[in-house]
């Protein structure tokens, strides 16, 4: 009986490993495939003869990106704005989900209803950029942090996870003689790490693959974030090798390649934060969504 | 409680209600009308403003370092002009709003078969025929006539000016070792031509043993091979844009006639005998040369200038590949290359202050003395040899370019952001084959020739013979309002049609009889009707 219930067990966490295994496999070939071709020589990409490893070894598409300051001052724009957009989300989320997570203020069903309708019905993108060109935000940053400075759904998620903290911790603050900043600050934001932390990682993700908005609202090529300096390059060579002679062939060689490492390359940052947000992310996002 | 909820929804209703108002009224508010000031109402000293907008350099500051935007600030120190330089990628995604919210630069560079129709439905360009008899001689004498036509609207010309060099590149390139090796010469005929593609997949061109190459890649589901169409009378138009031409008095558009169901036939059977690239369906365009630079596909159909670079690539795999360039097969229904014409221009918006100076600037690139210095490849004085005696600009030759080795790579990677795509004002022979402008002197275009004639090998500058020999162009000029309705949709299901019909995971016969029901359903005959009232 006992040996039955082994062999029953190890047959499933046998079978539960080889189908996560299996997802993991489709999930990670796709990234292993961009990396290999970023390492390779042109032709074999070409041919189709890469896949999981790369064919003639190569870091030149990688030299090629890092050479010259466009690269650097978009991976600058890309940090300073997801940087500076993050904490401002944060600071506007907090603000914003605490007060409507306390039942007791005047008007919160209100306010949720002008939030819940904005979230539901958003604005159309005409109205919004003339918006933003009179207020003087076009071709500066603040037009890619100001119009984004809270996300209802996170702010939901917040406002919820701060309702399903006991009240009793808030109720010996004030009798202590805290006010709301108090029990703000130090009571309910220590409590709430694991969700805080996964906004956090929902913001600079969002922000570090900003690409629309900056087409939309930037027109100054050294003030673009990352994303959007990639897909100029990519474009301007794809249309260079159209127009091009022999003699370009050296400048013009590895595309392929290229446009792989630039995909690596804005990668990096997002998977270097993961694994530090990781711990907190499934825990944040439970806890956040067990009381609407 | 309740009360106080009660207030407190009415008044979000309220509120809502009034916001939504608001906003409706700000997105309807017609743009601002340009302003009545007169040039000769500016306060002393004052510079007027105009904006340019345009696709050029890696980015602004690049764009600033250009010759000509120095050139162009220096030549009209009475005006300040507002750089507004953007890049290829964005321009896509932001013309719509930029036309949508009256956003336009008073020089606004856009795409006339794309963009104009919805300018002229916002009504936020102005008619440019006027000034350009009073102010634009210049552009009006090197402008091919046909240019204009697309923007052309009710009898009035809208565009400022239109790229002078033309889409008109397109040509059949064989691997010209292949042919050889396999006994075989230039295809003339459809029939010759399956007989190629056919060997190149099946019968190990390359002598390496093995099954490893193909006839040819198709682009983008089959958006972008007239070639083969041509020969059977019919043309789908690059990038699926349609082809309209005259039948029995009548414009009537290719995609609808029974030479259309024999080209999908003959390409359906090719592609059962494995003549095309399996990723024929799904590659995109950007990588549609790709396939036959890598050296496994035989054939291509692309743009002239582009065939020394594609020998180039190849012989990093086989050193001894040549291309050569081929004449359109010929079938039964004639044949033929299809030209895209002249896409690309300048208009004016309602917003514009100075519509003359507008007008009077673009003209300025047109003179014989500017144009003579910047229509050159590179930036001057670094990536070309900078201005002869006569104020004219110098090409390197490609032998100069070779025997400088890493200097001219060094030189390249100096300037790359400054040198790249130039939109309007493509360099002199590249893609669209900007030729010496026929205003230009004797000795100034013949400075020009020679430098041009140095710059391709002989087989390139046959091939562009070639591409312009058998050029066809679609007789439909301009967008018409039908379109915006069902256009798109006879696009969608045509393209699904085709793509199925040559990978035979159709039957042609059944899918032709659909497609046809299709097209007479959902406003082929209203489109045909508006087309031939244009």
């Amino acid at each position: 009986m006992v040996a039955s219930s082994s062999f029953r067990f190890r047959l499933e966490s046998i079978l539960i490993y080889l189908g996560l295994g299996i997802f993991a496999f489709i999930a990670v070939t796709p990234f292993l495939h961009t990396i290999a071709r970023s390492f390779s020589a042109e032709a074999p990409i070409l041919r189709g003869e890469v896949y999981v490893w790369p064919v003639g070894f190569s870091f030149d598409a990688y030299e090629r990106l890092v050479i010259g300051g466009t690269f650097w001052l978009a991976y600058r724009n890309s940090f300073i704005i997801t940087t500076s957009a993050t904490l401002v989300q944060m600071f506007m989320t907090i603000l914003c989900a605490y007060p409507l997570s306390r039942t007791y203020l005047p008007g919160r069903n209100f306010f949720m209803t002008l939030i819940v309708f904005q979230m539901i019905f958003p604005p159309s993108l005409i109205p919004f950029y003339l918006t933003v060109r009179e207020v003087g935000l076009i071709d500066s940053w603040g037009s890619l942090i100001w119009p984004y400075a809270i996300n209802t759904f996170n702010m939901i998620v917040l406002k919820s996870y701060f309702q399903a903290l006991p009240r009793e911790l808030e109720e010996s603050a004030i009798i202590d003689g805290a006010n709301d900043f108090r029990v703000l600050i130090h009571i309910m934001l220590p409590l709430s790490v694991p969700v805080l932390l996964t906004l956090t990682l929902f913001y600079v993700v969002a922000n570090w693959n900003l690409f629309l908005p900056a087409i939309f609202f930037i027109n100054d090529g050294n003030k673009q974030p990352l994303q959007v300096i990639l897909r100029d390059m990519i474009w301007s060579m794809q249309l260079a090798t159209q127009t091009a002679s022999a003699d370009d062939f050296e400048r013009l060689a590895g595309m392929e390649a290229l446009k792989a490492s630039s995909v690596i390359i804005a990668a990096i940052p997002m998977l270097i934060a993961y694994p530090f947000f990781q711990r907190y992310f499934i825990k944040g996002i439970l806890l956040g969504a067990i009381k609407g | 409680m309740s009360a106080q909820s009660k207030f407190t929804r009415r008044q979000a209703l309220k509120l809502m209600g009034v916001g939504t108002f608001s906003a409706y009224l700000a997105a309807c508010a017609a743009p601002a009308a340009p302003s009545d000031m007169a040039d000769s109402d500016m306060p002393a000293g004052e510079k007027k403003k105009i904006s340019i907008s345009h696709i050029g350099g890696g980015s602004m500051e690049a764009s600033e370092k250009s010759h000509r935007m120095k050139l162009l600030r220096s030549s009209f120190p009475d005006i300040e002009f507002e750089n507004r330089w953007v890049s290829y990628a964005a321009y896509l995604d932001k013309i719509p709003v930029q036309i949508a919210s009256g956003d336009l630069a008073d020089l606004q560079f856009c795409n006339a078969f794309n963009d104009i129709p919805l300018m002229m439905e916002n009504e936020v360009i102005i008619e440019t025929g006027p000034l350009l008899e009073q102010y634009g001689q210049n552009i009006l004498a090197v402008t091919p006539e046909g240019a204009w036509a697309s923007t052309v609207y009710d009898g009035r010309q809208v565009a400022v000016t239109h790229n002078i060099y033309d889409l008109n590149i397109w040509t059949c390139q064989y691997r010209g070792d292949w042919l050889e090796s396999l006994g075989m010469g230039i295809p003339e005929t459809i029939d010759e031509y399956g007989e190629v593609l056919r060997a190149f997949s099946n019968s190990d061109p390359d002598g390496n043993g093995q099954d490893d190459t193909y006839g040819r890649l198709l682009y983008n589901s089959v958006r972008f091979d007239d070639d083969f169409f041509h020969a059977f009378g019919v043309a789908v138009g690059h990038h699926l844009n349609g082809f309209w031409r005259q039948r029995d008095g009548r414009l009537e558009l290719d995609w609808v006639q029974p030479g259309m169901k024999d080209a999908l036939s003959w390409m359906s059977s090719v592609w059962a005998d494995g003549g095309f690239h399996p990723d024929s369906i799904s590659i995109p365009l950007g990588q549609k040369d790709n396939a036959f630079r890598a050296g496994i596909a035989g054939n291509v159909y692309t743009a002239w200038g582009a065939i020394d670079f594609a020998q180039e690539k190849i012989r990093t795999v086989a050193p001894e590949a040549t291309v050569v360039a081929g004449p359109a097969p010929e079938g039964p229904g004639g044949r033929g290359y299809t030209g895209e014409g002249w896409p690309w221009c300048f208009v004016i918006p309602i917003t514009a202050e100075h519509p003359e100076d507008c007008v009077k600037v673009i003209d300025w690139f047109f003179t014989p003395d500017i144009a003579s210095q910047i229509i050159c490849e590179g930036v001057l004085g670094v990536t070309n040899k900078g201005l002869n005696e006569n104020g004219w600009c110098v090409e390197y030759t490609p032998a100069e370019k070779k025997a400088m080795g890493d200097e001219w790579s060094q030189k390249q990677n100096e300037v790359q952001d400054i040198s790249v795509f130039w939109g309007l004002w493509l360099t002199i022979g590249t893609l669209g084959g900007v030729q010496p402008f026929p205003t230009f002197p004797p000795e100034m275009k013949k400075h020009f020739e020679d430098m041009l004639a140095a710059k391709y090998s002989e087989e390139a500058l046959a091939a562009q013979v070639i591409s312009q020999e058998y050029l066809k162009l679609t007789e439909k000029p301009r967008p018409v309002q039908a379109d915006k309705e069902f256009w798109p949709g006879l696009q969608t299901r045509f393209g699904e049609f085709i793509s199925q019909a040559v990978a035979g995971t159709i039957d042609i016969d059944q899918g032709w009889s659909e497609w046809l029901d299709f097209f007479e359903k959902n406003g082929g005959p209203l489109l045909t009707e508006q087309v031939n009232e244009i």
